[in-house]
């Protein structure tokens, strides 16, 4: 899941990149061995591995020792959006990923969403209120209108229908 | 020096419930009184479980779990309340200190349950020689003081270095995340209050034991609050509670023979302890707008 409002329910700022990238992993059976033992923690194991993704995600700096807080809004996001790639999941809830983000941070997390999508075959909820991200990535775009959820259309379905659809016409 | 030591046991004891209770955004102020029924559950244990001639190899053990068992019990008290009924913990585990303290006069009272017959003062009898930390060379120096040290050593591990300690901290510094990264944040908070009500307990239990019975009141009478104190200045760090404690305790134990041996009043002790406790938490203090304004300018210089 990708939340909109990364501080409150995205990252926890005052721990590490390295402690926010593991908050799922950490208590996940299948990377137990990976991470350390049973009970514990390996802090260089993680660290390597918090390093490693923070390269592949393009966040800077990539240091895993820094507090979340540190970073700007769009290299949190990627933070964000690294963590809950991480496990490769079968789907994907993402509720306005690129809230509060400038071109390039917007358009990273965008590319991540597809290449999830794409390459890796997670199902993708994209909730947003950026028509135009809707537009980028959807394959099919639906409109929550008066309680109802209707399908205005595939990938290329004009701006008109969906706007026709939001006003419940 | 002795006697020091033993009041900074006390004090470590505390300090490492209230740093781990704070840590997990649980305030906790309850430690006074699970020191006390620590103290009572150790006594009862020593005196109405082992028998008189236990070993101490059975019965430190056995006095020690007791005081444990029973301060988690007591702060689990304000763990369900606050979980199932919202009920602020701060209340509760204020509550609980009152009846705790008040549990102990009642155990020791003239027809109290653990009352010694014949002690005209209101205490109860001698644990067994086994259950009792002797103070060695007539001071107040006992092995149970030898307790704190691995205690806090095993509380940094189990914060810093296993996965419960991670969310431990995830969960105090933002529950919102941790919840939503699928950390169960009410089955840690209730975790919580029974490891530090554990760890209050276990310094009763200990105190007991120094002591040889069960007073009617603590002779530590406060340090559950002072032990706030010692945990804000140790920066709720397990590993800083053990000097904090320590200089705690040399306070106290200072402003007694200094008010003794001179005309200064041992209020000017806590004097000086006010003013570290001021000096030492302005550190942390920001303006308001502070922190915006530095999260902003981090932004500015990363943007792109």
């Amino acid at each position: 899941m990708i939340p909109g409002d990364r501080h409150r329910d995205g990252l926890v700022l005052e721990l590490t990149l390295a402690e926010n990238l593991h908050l799922r992993e950490a208590f996940d059976r299948r990377f137990e061995a990976e991470l350390g033992g049973r009970w514990t923690l390996h802090p260089g194991r993680l660290r390597a591995r918090a390093h490693a993704r923070l390269e592949a995600f393009g966040v800077r700096p990539p240091e895993p020792e820094l507090p979340a807080a540190a970073l700007s809004g769009g290299n949190q996001q990627k933070v964000v959006v690294a963590r809950e790639l991480a496990r490769a999941p079968a789907v994907l809830l993402a509720s306005n990923p690129t809230r509060g983000l400038d071109v390039a941070a917007a358009a990273a997390v965008h590319e991540r969403i597809l290449a999830a999508a794409r390459a890796d075959g997670a199902g993708v909820l994209l909730v947003s209120s950026d028509l135009d991200e809707v537009l980028l990535l959807a394959d099919r775009v639906a409109v929550l209108y008066d309680g109802v959820l209707r399908e205005v259309g595939a990938r290329g379905v004009s701006r008109e229908a969906v706007g026709r659809a939001m006003v419940g016409a | 020096m002795g006697e020091s030591l033993s009041r900074a046991a006390v004090l470590g004891f505390s300090g490492l419930s209230v740093a781990l209770s704070f840590r997990a955004g649980l305030f906790n102020i309850g430690a006074e009184g699970q020191f006390m029924v620590g103290m009572a559950a150790g006594a009862v244990a020593g005196l109405k479980l082992l028998p008189a001639g236990a070993p101490a190899a059975l019965a430190v053990p056995t006095v020690l779990a007791s005081g444990a068992l029973a301060g988690a019990a007591w702060s689990l008290i304000a763990g369900a309340l606050r979980q199932w009924r919202g009920v602020s913990e701060v209340i509760v585990t204020l509550m609980l200190n009152a009846i705790g303290i008040l549990a102990v006069k009642l155990l020791t009272s003239y027809d109290g349950l653990l009352k010694n017959p014949l002690e005209v003062h209101q205490q109860s009898g001698a644990l067994p020689p086994g259950a009792q930390f002797d103070g060695w060379g007539g001071t107040s120096f006992h092995a149970g003081i030898f307790l704190v040290p691995p205690a806090a050593a095993a509380l940094w591990l189990a914060l810093y270095r296993m996965r419960a300690g991670l969310s431990v901290r995830a969960t105090g510094l933002n529950p919102e995340a941790a919840r939503a990264c699928g950390i169960p944040v009410e089955r840690v908070r209730l975790a919580v209050f029974a490891v530090s009500g554990a760890l209050a307990g276990l310094g009763g239990a200990m105190t007991t034991m120094a002591l040889g019975y069960l007073p009617n009141e603590s002779p530590y009478s406060d340090y559950g609050y002072m032990a706030i104190a010692v945990a804000l200045v140790a920066g709720l760090h397990p590993l800083g509670v053990l000097p904090a404690a320590l200089f705690f305790g040399l306070l106290e134990t200072g402003a007694q023979s200094m008010q003794r041996f001179t005309d200064v009043p041992s209020e000017v002790v806590y004097l000086v302890e006010g003013a570290v406790i001021l000096a030492l938490l302005s550190r942390g203090l920001k303006l308001p707008g502070t922190r915006r304004a530095a999260g902003a300018a981090a932004a500015a210089s990363e943007a792109g």
